[in-house]
């Protein structure tokens, strides 16, 4: 059996900061690819016999055969990309299931912290906030160019920078990209969800009394 | 200072100029009510423009606080004003398993909703497996009509936004520590997208084939960035139950949420469930809901038509749910796919075993899911009971299952002696809960089994290890337990 790898630590949900990373990468260039690909359950991934847990579940379908050896042909298997900490992949990646580990278990396995795709889940994009990963949207084409250059430069490193919102592949012309500005103010501050409410949660209150006389019968049920 | 505020109080003060540059460069039309229901809703729910297109909003129904997490944040002194808008069920959690109600560990396994009594009285709707309301919580809610039109409920659960066939907001991925710590969400407006279903529905077939279909012809991702309604006549004529089904797999096309303007169909199906409106105000409720429909000049970002005619039953052969063709299709061949979507059909092909140019008419399958937050309403169990009745499951099939969606259904199925025609025809009848659609409770496909299914995901391992999984209808699951291939129900009617 294969010995399994160290874990990369996992920060609490919420407030996480990223500003810049600098990684090897690894493409993995399928399109509609769920959560259920890199969060499967332990006994969906039929790896709980052999007590895998944690990181190690993270692809674990695609990653493992089931005596725990690794399946040579998943992209993280392979030398070039074994330490690789970014993902560049296709259209719609981490659709379905709303399964935060997702994010948690690539970033345990390897460090996953930043994505590159032409597209992500919505669900996804929230849980990768939360955990103080990026998702950096960009144009098939330039996806593809990414992707290419990875496979053309093994063992060097890329960057993606998400306060100047460039990607940095050396030799290269700086890759711009956009992003949603709320999130990317979280994301360089740090910021979690309840310090945006918090303003605002008087005048929740406020709609909330007008709301109990419009529409007693959302509140009724345990007697008017 | 807020921003938006600031925007706000500056509008014809002179003051524009003041605004930071790169606001000036990045602003561009907010999004905003165009007369339709999802905008109506919204609207309603908004309580702050954070700039941005994002909003904090109102939440009137969350599917969340499980008692371990209510605990750990009573503990910590968070105060939770509203409990009775909070409901749960340990749904993926629980076996399904016909013995679980003797069997000394699988009752045990819920034991902290068990023990909840002081959690339900200060409010919270909490249902063990020994609840009669007990179930998948997609069903439940809607059942017991704590899911109302007009309203805005989120959960954790991806699959949320079936209850908007009730002509309301709903989604999954929600953190609902948060939902109960403020009764609010922040999100994003989404587009809005219509998809008008025309047409004449074939012989044989259900809400899940229009679905399927749609994603078939629109693709896996084509709702991402969108909210969807589902409208059009196909639409307006399907009965409540089927509604559901289409809303169900609205996060199948990557949309934030499904919905279905509510109706006479809607307010009959809801009248008089435990907690829909009361007498006393239904009337008044009902008046709301009828203003919550899109005006006949709303403007959508997208519109779609699928015309049902001549459209056959639908399976999926590959690994996400676009990858859907008529069941008397062939297998797709990568090599002549649009270059798009090569990669990911080798990978399907690589990973279904099926052959290219292959009918997919006739493939075996080795077990047979019936059930899930699609089609395990009574209604769906009554006409899969339609094609079973006086028939035998295939002998190649190692595994076929009836899972109804919740304890009622259950009950309400052996009032009418359904279940009877299930076990005589060889399926097991098992206990309700979301069952081999997600695995943790137990309930799985062997590994590298094919199962054909009327659950809503097919990606690679869903089910379990190396399964495929085919995703039908409950009634071409039917037939195909009884041929122990992939079947055309139309031959059972």
């Amino acid at each position: 059996m294969q010995a399994r790898q160290a874990q990369f630590e996992v920060p609490d949900r919420g407030g996480n900061r990223f500003v810049r990373h600098s990684g090897l990468a690894a493409p993995y260039m399928y399109d509609n690819v769920s959560t259920d690909v890199p969060a499967p359950p332990a006994e969906a991934a039929g790896v709980a016999h052999l007590g895998f847990t944690g990181g190690d579940l993270a692809f674990a379908n695609l990653r493992w055969n089931s005596d725990g050896t690794e399946k040579p042909d998943f992209v993280f298997n392979q030398e070039a990309y074994r330490r690789a900490s970014i993902m560049i992949v296709g259209l719609n990646y981490g659709t379905g299931s709303s399964r935060s580990t997702a994010v948690t278990l690539p970033l345990a396995a390897w460090g996953v912290k930043a994505y590159i795709g032409q597209s992500f889940g919505p669900i996804f994009v929230t849980n990768a906030l939360a955990y103080g990963v990026v998702t950096v949207q960009l144009p098939r084409p330039t996806v593809d160019r990414v992707a290419a250059w990875v496979r053309a430069n093994p063992g060097v490193e890329m960057t993606v920078d998400l306060q100047r919102l460039v990607i940095e592949l050396p030799g290269q012309q700086p890759i711009p990209f956009t992003y949603n500005e709320r999130f990317r103010n979280k994301l360089l501050n740090g910021l979690d969800d309840m310090e945006e409410m918090e303003p605002h949660l008087a005048a929740a209150e406020t709609k909330r009394e007008e709301d109990l006389r419009q529409r007693p019968w959302v509140y009724n049920y345990h007697g008017p | 200072m807020k921003r938006r505020d600031f925007v706000r109080t500056s509008v014809g003060a002179g003051f524009v100029l003041a605004i930071p540059h790169r606001d000036l460069f990045s602003r561009r039309q907010a999004r905003a009510s165009r007369g339709t229901m999802f905008d109506k809703i919204w609207d309603q729910h908004a309580i702050a423009d954070l700039g941005g297109d994002d909003y904090l909003l109102q939440v009137d129904r969350c599917i969340g606080g499980g008692p371990a997490q209510l605990r750990r944040m009573l503990a910590q002194g968070v105060e939770i004003a509203h409990p009775e808008l909070f409901f749960n069920v340990p749904d993926h959690s629980v076996s399904t398993d016909p013995s679980r109600y003797t069997d000394p560990e699988l009752r045990v396994i819920d034991e902290d909703y068990q023990g909840a009594d002081d959690l339900r009285a200060m409010g919270f709707n909490l249902w063990s497996q020994f609840d009669p309301r007990y179930g998948i919580q997609h069903i439940v809610g809607p059942e017991t009509g704590l899911s109302q039109p007009g309203m805005l409920l989120c959960a954790g659960d991806s699959h949320t936004c079936t209850h908007g066939a009730l002509g309301l907001i709903s989604w999954g991925g929600e953190d609902t520590d948060l939902v109960l710590r403020t009764g609010t969400v922040i999100r994003h407006r989404p587009l809005t997208m219509r998809v008008n279903v025309v047409g004449t529905l074939g012989r044989g077939l259900r809400a899940k084939d229009i679905i399927l279909k749609i994603i078939a012809d629109l693709g896996t991702d084509s709702g991402n960035g969108y909210a969807v309604e589902y409208a059009g006549p196909v639409v307006r004529a399907l009965p409540q139950e089927g509604r559901f089904s289409i809303c169900n797999l609205a996060v199948e096309m990557a949309s934030l949420t499904g919905m279905v303007a509510s109706d006479d169909t809607t307010y009959e199906w809801l009248r008089g469930r435990e907690y829909a409106p009361s007498e006393e105000y239904w009337d008044q409720a009902v008046a709301q809901w009828r203003e919550l429909h899109s005006d006949d000049d709303a403007v959508f970002d997208r519109e779609e038509t699928i015309d049902m005619t001549g459209v056959e039953p639908m399976v999926t052969w590959g690994i996400n749910p676009e990858h859907a063709i008529p069941i008397t299709g062939r297998v797709p061949d990568p090599d002549t796919a649009p270059a798009v979507k090569r990669e990911t059909y080798r990978q399907a092909i690589a990973y279904s075993g099926l052959r290219p140019g292959a009918p997919i008419l006739g493939t075996p399958v080795d077990e047979v899911f019936i059930g899930s937050c699609v089609e395990s309403r009574i209604s769906d169990l009554r006409a899969a009971a339609e094609i079973v009745r006086g028939r035998r499951v295939a002998s190649n099939v190692q595994a076929a299952w009836v899972v109804p969606g919740s304890n009622a259904t259950k009950r309400q199925a052996e009032a009418e002696g359904l279940h009877r025609i299930f076990l005589e025809a060889g399926f097991e009848w098992r206990e309700a809960g979301c069952s081999k659609c997600y695995g943790p409770n137990g309930d799985f496909v062997a590994p590298g089994r094919r199962s054909v299914s009327n659950s809503n995901r097919n990606y690679i391992g869903r089910q379990g290890r190396d399964t495929k999984t085919n995703l039908a209808s409950t009634t071409t699951c039917a037939a195909s337990a009884i041929e122990g291939r992939i079947a055309d129900v139309r031959r059972y009617l």
